[in-house]
């Protein structure tokens, strides 16, 4: 009953949000029903858009997993965009320092190094909150601003391809990174590469970690009761800590998957972060609540939004709405699913709330 | 006595999705008339009080006051009629004052001044005297309680609604408060009084009506029967004893505390001052006091969750732990039930088997980092049945069961780990009698099998009947031990309004003019 509702009401939600998508293409002279069918056909319909599909939500699966692991520690992390350039960049600096190693141990270490990036980066937001009480919602979102501007001087500087300080034009991108680096093509002829195997992995990994793990149990409870915790002897401090740690580290891979599974195998800044991360570092946020802060729900999750992505464009060509219509239907979607979350704890505690009204003591201390 | 009764239920019933807590229940209070609702936890009573002081809505019944029927839809409405109802929880604002707090509760008053003034003269009437200036934070509970049920005074009530109103305070103030309730009574007032203490119904109410399961198992005139006869009708069965055999030989000291001092980290909390006391292997220190005297500070340091600054004043097992967290106590043998259930004891959010894992991970539910969850549910199995907790299964959430019930298993939890050291703090609030023995005997067991058993505890009976030695803990002082078999109730009553030798008498002896109690400061 309990996983049914969890699961039934984020549905309704999104249903919600696409029949006012629906209302908005109908007020744009569109077809819905035609509408939705080409977004879903290209997102789901052919081996080849299922690829783009896959690719695109890699990093919202990645983000997901580690929101996931954060929220479940009752940790805000709102900083999944630095700590996916923080671990892009550390991953890139490996490649960059190291260009001939085999790909067998180069694909590792540049995915350690993303996972460390941005482990470290979330880590300051967690010591932060831990030790000094500093609200991490505040934190992690400046820390965002702080990597996008360490992101900007790196490539406009020491890791700028020195191609273009000889042309002159100055293109703030590294070199073509080692080709040792790339991640190998899983279907031939198409973009699904290794990187859809590592964010499954860690997603599988990450719900291993929360439920059949000391340490999960320890961040969980923390994240349920920070009281009890301490009665029991596990530090607060530590837990939060490795909370936003774990939920960096899993966007630093996400990051570094973005550079070496990308077309041109280099890492490009616009001066911004979204034209990096694509968002992921926030819609990752979406994806784990319309999971359920589930790691293995994450990936149904995922693959819906990354099908809204890859299917936006075809919307756009096919009945010639504006592909802004797609984040506006993403806002919706986020919008509903947040808001589902109140009915979602009335009806799961709708049950219980009575059965401890009718006990003379409330369950807390009390006096007899 | 008038013909009208004062209030009248027929055929109440409040049905909730799981459970019947009311089934039509009828029960009759003449003008002045002291009845007890009389039930164990869980059979009802407070759904019942609830009902009739507005906060919840019966499905069926009727509520007749003064021979009128009524609907009352809220607490405002049972003041209107002449209801007041003095909770088990004050809910009093810290930093406002006595009169303050009153005059927020009231409707209609003319200025703070002339309430001011009420408020000393009832008080005073009423044998409750009370500084309306004084803010309620310097006030101890006792106190605090008679700034509760002065607010329900003012507005004259018709009916008084106590519930448990003497878990805080000590015999001699219980006799006082009683002193008041007759009073009251005499004036036409009736009185609505909960509790399970059977003596006290036998001394004080004039009739008894008692609930078991959300029914009314019977009325009685509680003067014409037994302590014994009036718990069957309670429980259903026989009132269980403990069988407490005299401690065998002393083993060697668990807990060790000298000196300990420590400011608390409540702003409003009570300073520990110089404390010393040990527990031996194989005995029971209980520590009495009415709660607020520093007893959760000293729990916090002894458990660990706020580690002392000198490591020597706390020892485990002769090992200094001062600095230690609870983790590492865990470790040297202690266990350790403190007095909040859900969100200290236990986690809300997780299943029972979870909240085993809690602090029995040591017994093989953790290998190589990774939970075993047939461990843990084993224990949990053994503990549901060896204390007989009531729940659906080990995997329902903790909060899912009634307090009583996540007080039986988390005190089964830490006392099946089998520790050298257990400390409990109130271990029988909010469980019924059935229960509080089963948790009773099995630290008497404990004992026995040479563990060292510490009981923080406010209620008297309680600790003379399960502790070997007592010590009195008063405004974060600690007095000597006695045996209990040396010592009395009416002794140990004194000791906690602070007056044991070397204890914070100066202060009781100036506030006993204000009645048997004093500040918490």
């Amino acid at each position: 009953m309990k996983s049914f509702i969890s699961l039934i009401i984020p549905l309704c939600a999104v249903l919600l949000a696409l029949m006012i998508g629906a209302i908005m293409l109908l007020s744009l002279g569109a077809n819905p029903i035609s509408g939705y069918v080409t977004m879903f056909g290209a997102a789901f319909g052919s081996l080849e858009g299922f690829s783009e599909t896959a690719v695109k939500s890699i990093p919202l699966l990645l983000v997901g997993v580690g929101i996931c692991i954060a929220f479940r520690a009752n940790v805000i992390n709102i900083g999944g965009e630095g700590q996916m350039v923080m671990g892009a960049l550390l991953a890139t600096a490996v490649a960059l320092a190291f260009p001939g190693l085999p790909s067998l141990m180069l694909i590792p270490m540049v995915l350690i190094a993303g996972a460390v990036g941005g482990a470290f980066w979330g880590s300051i937001a967690g010591a932060l909150k831990a030790y000094f009480n500093v609200s991490e919602i505040l934190s992690t979102i400046m820390l965002n601003i702080v990597a996008v501007q360490f992101m900007n001087f790196l490539l406009r500087g020491f890791m700028i391809d020195p191609a273009e300080v000889a042309r002159g034009t100055g293109i703030p991108q590294t070199m073509r990174l080692s080709e040792n680096a790339d991640l190998p093509i899983l279907l031939e002829g198409m973009r699904m590469h290794l990187g859809v195997v590592v964010a499954l992995l860690v997603a599988v990994g990450a719900y291993f970690l929360l439920w059949r793990t000391a340490m999960g149990y320890r961040l969980r409870a923390v994240g349920y009761n920070p009281d009890a915790s301490r009665y029991a002897g596990i530090s607060v401090p530590k837990n939060v800590t490795s909370a936003l740690a774990f939920s960096g580290a899993m966007a630093g891979i996400a990051g570094a998957i973005l550079v070496f599974g990308s077309e041109s195998h280099r890492m490009v800044t616009d001066g911004g972060s979204t034209g990096f991360t694509g968002s992921a570092g926030f819609n990752g946020i979406v994806v784990a609540l319309l999971a359920g802060l589930h790691p293995i729900w994450s990936i149904p999750s995922a693959l819906l939004f990354g099908g809204m992505l890859v299917g936006a464009n075809a919307l756009q060509r096919a009945a010639q709405v504006p592909s802004a219509l797609i984040i506006a239907l993403n806002g919706l979607i986020v919008v509903f699913v947040v808001s589902s979350e109140y009915f979602k704890q009335r009806f799961l505690e709708s049950g219980r709330v009575d059965i401890v009204d009718e006990e003379d003591t409330p369950a807390g201390g009390s006096h007899e | 006595m008038n013909t009208t009764p004062r209030l009248q239920l027929k055929g109440m019933t409040k049905i909730y999705p799981s459970v019947i807590a009311n089934d039509s229940i009828d029960m009759t209070i003449a003008p002045g008339e002291i009845h007890a609702v009389l039930g164990e936890n869980g059979a009802g009573k407070s759904t019942l009080m609830k009902a009739i002081y507005g906060v919840v809505k019966p499905d069926k019944g009727q509520i007749l006051w003064n021979g009128e029927v009524v609907s009352i839809q809220n607490p405002a409405h049972a003041r209107k009629l002449g209801i007041g109802m003095v909770f088990q929880h004050f809910s009093l604002f810290e930093t406002l004052t006595v009169t303050e707090n009153i005059a927020l509760a009231m409707d209609d008053y003319k200025s703070l001044e002339t309430l001011a003034s009420r408020i000393k003269n009832v008080s005073e009437e009423y044998g409750l005297p009370l500084d309306p200036g004084r803010l309620v934070h310097s006030l101890s509970v006792g106190l605090r309680q008679r700034v509760e049920i002065l607010r329900c005074l003012l507005q004259q009530p018709k009916l008084l609604i106590m519930d448990e109103p003497t878990s805080v305070l000590t015999p001699q103030a219980v006799r006082k408060m009683f002193e008041t309730l007759r009073r009251l009574a005499d004036e036409g007032c009736s009185i609505l009084y909960i509790s399970h203490k059977l003596d006290e119904i036998m001394e004080l109410c004039h009739s008894a009506t008692i609930i078991r399961g959300g029914r009314v198992t019977g009325y009685a005139i509680p003067a014409n029967e037994t302590a014994s006869s009036l718990a069957r009708m309670m429980i259903g069965k026989e009132l269980p004893v403990c069988s407490h055999e005299k401690p065998k030989n002393l083993g060697s000291e668990y807990l060790g505390v000298s000196n300990l001092s420590k400011s608390s980290a409540d702003q409003f909390g009570t300073n520990l001052k110089n404390i010393s006391f040990s527990v031996h292997g194989g005995e029971i220190l209980g520590i009495a006091g009415i709660s607020g005297n520093g007893q959760q500070e000293l729990l916090y340091a002894l458990s660990g969750e706020r580690p002392v600054e000198d490591n020597g004043a706390i020892t485990i097992c002769g090992d200094p732990v001062g600095h230690l967290n609870p983790d590492d106590r865990r470790n040297r043998g202690l266990g350790f039930v403190p007095e909040e259930r859900l969100g200290r004891g236990a986690v809300p959010g997780m299943s029972l088997s979870d909240n085993a894992i809690l602090t029995a991970h040591r017994h093989g539910m953790v290998k190589k980092g990774l939970l075993k969850f047939t461990k843990a549910s084993d224990f949990a199995k053994k503990c549901i049945a060896d204390f007989a907790v009531k729940c659906g299964s080990k995997d329902d959430p903790i909060t899912s069961l009634s307090g009583g019930n996540i007080q039986k298993y988390i005190t089964g939890r830490e006392i099946q780990q089998a520790p050298k050291l257990l400390i409990v703090s109130q271990p029988t609030w909010g469980v019924d009698i059935g229960a509080a023995n089963i948790i009773r005997q099995s630290m008497i067991d404990l004992r026995n099998n040479g563990s060292a058993v510490l009981v923080v505890s406010e209620e008297l009976d309680e600790l003379f009947e399960i502790c070997d030695r007592l010590i009195v803990i008063a405004e974060g002082h600690v007095s000597p031990s006695v045996p209990v078999e040396e010592t009395s109730k009416e002794e140990i009553g004194l000791w906690m309004s602070g007056m044991f030798p070397g204890g914070p008498a100066e202060a009781a002896v100036n506030e006993s003019e204000q009645g048997q109690e004093y500040h918490v400061h």
